[in-house]
């Protein structure tokens, strides 16, 4: 006795000094109309899972930078390599969610019960700000990670925000700080995220509670039941900390067996990416697609509409003005607010299952090179399969199946040389080939060149063979496909003047006849099949002769060499001119670079990247593996094969293809951050090639492919492997073992509690 | 806060016991979830260092070139590893050539209070600006406050370069402290 006498002088002697003893009590004494009840737990476990977010929120801040470089690797960082990371990430990520989803059951229950009449407007008022804030949290939540979901989520927000007239403009701006997505806005996006609304939202809540203990819960709408009263503290809250319970139960469970996905570091030239707002906004941008929202009326939907859902939502309690509660005798109120709630679930789903734009548009595009972000279970398909659809469907033109069989990888029909592997098709119109040529370079390009690394699309049917042969030869030859006259013959001879003349006539002659098609002239090497000439005739200083013999017969040098002959193009004149020109090469020196742009980071510009920073690095980076299956199927598919497997039955691999699945043994390793670094060197760097086969390109040196989507191959290259990018290194104590012992230690503590209970009742003991 | 006076509670016996069980479990329940959160809350902020690849032995580059016996202030960089972000540090380190496979290699701060010392040929000691300490070309103490000679640093020196292995040194005390 004489310790609760201490602890009452102790409590006695704060209260008189803060009154918060006494005001805790006061809050804790509720009476509740007809008893507590299981339905008036939402509004505490809004609470509760407010408060995991905040707590979660700020335990995050210790690892995540708000930086576009930094952003994904801390993050990353702090989910696979910091204990319990996986915990604190997974509770804030799928709490979020859960919190959207109570605060709509919780409106949803105030609305049936008519909770929102006189004199509880104000409540229900502020319960609107604080449904406003929940959206804006979780707008700004999901571009934090700075990956593709959440880019894209941003960036389409954003716009969406960008289109509302007058303000719009400014908005985006606001939201943005910047011209376009990027540091800035992510920087904003995180301190509205951390610092603004978590203020607005403590400061509504509290608004909201202190308003609702004006007039209490307002109890059955049926008389007869309102007869007994319950109490807040300790049976309303008991059972508010039971569904707090199950509600967090369930956040460990989907922390441990669904975490958030990986979707790969945010990439603005991933032209693969389905751009889609955030799961609580896909009813609003699947609205936005109704057609009359298109063209002038479009502000009607971006801006009309929510404000329309709200001033709705805000004028519920003046229009339904009548006392009646009893949701069955509010019929149209109720059936209205029904229907709304259906077709808002209607169109999220409805917006979850829509594929992009761009899909819909190639509808008939066979290889789904455009698959959504949100469709990630749709695996790659093989090119066997993708020419099994193409021949399906009827509606082909030959440009599409040029478009979507993979052609545009190696080939340009621009016109104008490439950095590609391929010619450009339409310069290559200047080697004139027969239909029957390019059928047999299509559907069995070794014939022509065994050493080609151009795929065999053999199981293409004839009639798409045709369309695709249509399509090259409706292509419009090259203007400068005419050679250009020689100089006048007054310059000839062996002035220097004469000379010079000769090399630029060479010069022209080799910009028109085609050999830009497979070399540059840059001094550096390039992805062309070819080698660069003025590296080639530095290092061999070849003679007139050998010139000669290789612009007519390469064969005679190279049996497997695939540069065609000349001697029927050229004239001897021309031929001279050429080899003069290649001559001048050994005193050429290297085009310089662009500027802003060094030796490792590539010379092709028009594909580089648009992040400079060393910080992105692919190996740096935890790739998506389903987004990297996409990109194999259309880089590396043609000389590896189907899954990484060249000797896939069916597949015409080319030589020396060192197989990735399952990969050389001294290139495997079970760390998947030792593995990365392993196939790394050979993704940014290319390889040389083994027994006379293609040689492996470099993709990340020529920028061919950004660091982003390098990061996304490694992780499914991995993943043929078994190794899993995402292998949580540190994970305290593993995810499926925590829940289990907390889902065990729960049910031990429920039981007990059970066992004591019917003890001392039923017993009576 | 209700408007109307609130309505006496049942004080059956049994009222009350089913009340304070009902009090002692939500405590429980709500006290389970923090205890359950706690540990992993707490262990996170004490991530797993991880295993660096710490070369023991740095390059310094250019040894090859300076000139015997003479102070010569060299630098060298090297990656440093924290959680996601690496970055290139720059450490500086005074080497006295003494052949080409002897030498000796100074940590560049002061051993009184770790400020940056400097050699001033002219005097041919390594001088301090802070308080004044003197060290001549070998490392000792020839005036000044400082409580130990110079911190010499391990090296080696393989195909005639130098490879130096960077450590610091507890300041203001007599004995040699790596810290």
């Amino acid at each position: 006795m004489s310790k609760k006498k201490w602890l009452h002088q102790i409590k006695d002697w704060v209260d008189e000094r803060t009154g918060l003893i006494k005001a805790g009590a006061e809050f804790l004494h509720e009476e509740i109309p007809g008893g507590t009840r299981f339905s008036y737990t939402l509004g505490s476990a809004c609470l509760f899972l407010l408060t995991l977010q905040i707590v979660t929120g700020i335990w995050q801040l210790f690892y995540y930078v708000p930086t576009i470089d930094y952003a994904y690797s801390s993050l990353n960082y702090l989910r696979l390599q910091v204990p319990y990371g996986w915990l604190i990430h997974g509770i804030h990520y799928w709490g979020g969610t859960l919190f959207t989803i109570v605060v709509g059951l919780h409106c949803l229950r105030v609305f049936i019960w008519g909770s929102y009449k006189k004199p509880r407007e104000m409540v229900w008022l502020m319960g609107i700000v604080l449904i406003i804030l929940t959206a804006l949290f979780m707008f700004t939540g999901p571009v934090l990670p700075w990956d593709k979901n959440g880019y894209w989520a941003g960036q389409v927000g954003i716009g969406i925000a960008g289109t509302v007239p007058i303000v719009g403009p400014l908005t985006q701006m606001l939201m943005q700080g910047a011209d376009k997505m990027g540091q800035m806005a992510l920087l904003r996006m995180y301190v509205m995220h951390v610092a603004l609304l978590p203020g607005a939202i403590a400061l509504f809540v509290i608004l909201h509670l202190v308003a609702f203990r004006k007039y209490g819960e307002s109890g059955p709408w049926d008389k007869k039941k309102r007869g007994g009263v319950g109490y807040f503290w300790p049976e309303q809250i008991f059972k508010d900390v039971l569904v707090s319970l199950l509600i967090f139960l369930l956040l460990v469970y989907l922390s441990a067996f669904h975490p958030a996905p990986f979707s790969g570091l945010a990439d603005p030239m991933d032209t693969l990416v389905t751009p889609k707002p955030a799961w609580n906004f896909l009813f609003l941008y699947q609205l936005l697609k109704l057609k009359i929202f298109s063209g002038p009326f479009e502000p009607l939907g971006t801006a009309g509409i929510p404000t329309l859902f709200i001033l709705l939502f805000a004028s519920l309690p003046f229009v339904d003005k009548s006392p009646e509660r009893n949701p069955f005798k509010r019929g149209f109120v109720v059936l209205s607010g029904f229907a709304f709630v259906g077709m808002i679930l209607y169109l999220t789903w409805l917006g979850y299952s829509y594929t992009s734009p761009a899909v819909a548009a190639q509808k008939e595009q066979p290889n789904r090179t455009m698959v959504t972000l949100h469709h990630k279970t749709q695996p790659p398909m093989d090119l066997q399969e993708t020419m099994l659809l193409a021949n399906a469907n009827k509606k082909l033109t030959g440009k599409k199946l040029f478009h979507t069989l993979g052609c545009t990888e190696c080939h340009t029909i621009t016109g104008k040389p490439s950095n590609k592997q391929g010619p450009d098709l339409i310069m290559a119109k200047s080697n004139n080939r027969t239909r029957a040529w390019l059928y047999e370079q299509i559907v069995s390009p070794q014939s022509h060149n065994p050493r080609t690394i151009m795929p065999p699309f053999s199981d293409l049917s004839h009639k798409n063979v045709e369309l695709l042969i249509n399509f090259l030869d409706g292509l419009k030859a090259p203007k400068t496909a005419a050679l250009p006259p020689p100089p006048p013959a007054s310059t000839a001879g062996g002035t220097a003047a004469g000379k010079a003349a000769a090399i630029k006539y060479g010069e022209q002659l080799f910009n028109t006849v085609g050999c830009t098609q497979c070399h540059t002239i840059q001094g550096r090497p390039s992805n062309k099949v070819g080698p660069d000439l003025i590296i080639a005739v530095k290092k061999s200083n070849p003679s007139k002769d050998w010139l000669k013999t290789q612009l007519t017969d390469p064969q005679a040098h190279n049996p497997m060499s695939i540069m065609p002959s000349f001697s029927s193009r050229l004239n001897d004149t021309q031929m001279n001119a050429v080899i003069v020109f290649l001559k001048s090469l050994s005193t050429r020196k290297a085009v310089p670079l662009p500027a802003g742009v060094t030796e490792t980071s590539s010379s092709n510009t028009s594909s580089s990247s648009s992040f400079s920073s060393n910080a992105v690095y692919a190996t740096n980076i935890i790739g998506d593996k389903d987004h990297g299956a996409i990109l194999f199927h259309q880089s590396c598919i043609m000389c590896h094969g189907p899954h990484g497997n060249p000797k896939t039955p069916g597949f015409n691999a080319p030589k020396g293809v060192p197989p990735l699945n399952p990969i050389d043994p001294h290139i495997f390793n079970a760390d998947p951050q030792a593995f990365v670094d392993h196939i790394n060197t050979f993704i940014q760097h290319g390889a040389p090639n083994i027994e006379g086969g293609p040689k492996m390109p470099n993709f990340g040196d020529s920028n061919a492919l950004t660091q982003a989507q390098i990061a996304d191959l490694e992780a499914y290259v991995l993943s043929l492997n078994g190794v899993d990018r995402t292998m949580i290194m540190n994970p305290g104590i593993q995810p499926k073992v925590f829940f289990y012992t907390l889902l065990w230690i729960t049910s031990v503590i429920i039981m007990l509690a059970a066992v004591y209970w019917f003890v001392i009742r039923t017993l009576k003991i | 806060m209700t408007d109307h006076h609130p309505t006496p509670r049942p004080e059956e016996p049994e009222d009350i016991q089913k009340r304070n069980f009902i009090k002692t479990l939500t405590v429980a329940i709500l006290g389970f979830i923090t205890f359950f959160l706690t540990q992993p809350f707490v262990t996170y902020l004490f991530p797993v260092a991880k295993e660096g690849t710490k070369e023991k032995f740095i390059k310094v580059p250019n040894f090859p070139a300076i000139p015997l016996e003479t102070p010569t202030k060299m630098t060298f960089e090297y990656m440093d590893v924290q959680a996601y972000i690496t970055s290139n540090v720059i450490y500086d380190v005074w080497v006295v050539k003494h052949a080409a496979d002897k030498a000796s290699v100074y940590n560049p701060l002061c051993t009184h209070l770790n400020c940056r010392y400097t050699w001033v040929g002219s005097h041919h000691e390594f001088m301090c600006p802070c308080h004044g300490s003197i060290f001549n070309i070998n490392g000792k103490v020839v005036g000044g406050p400082a409580p130990r000679p110079l911190d010499t640093l391990p090296y080696k020196i393989e195909g005639g370069e130098l490879y130096v292995h960077w450590e610091l040194f507890k300041a203001g005390i007599p004995q040699k402290l790596e810290i």
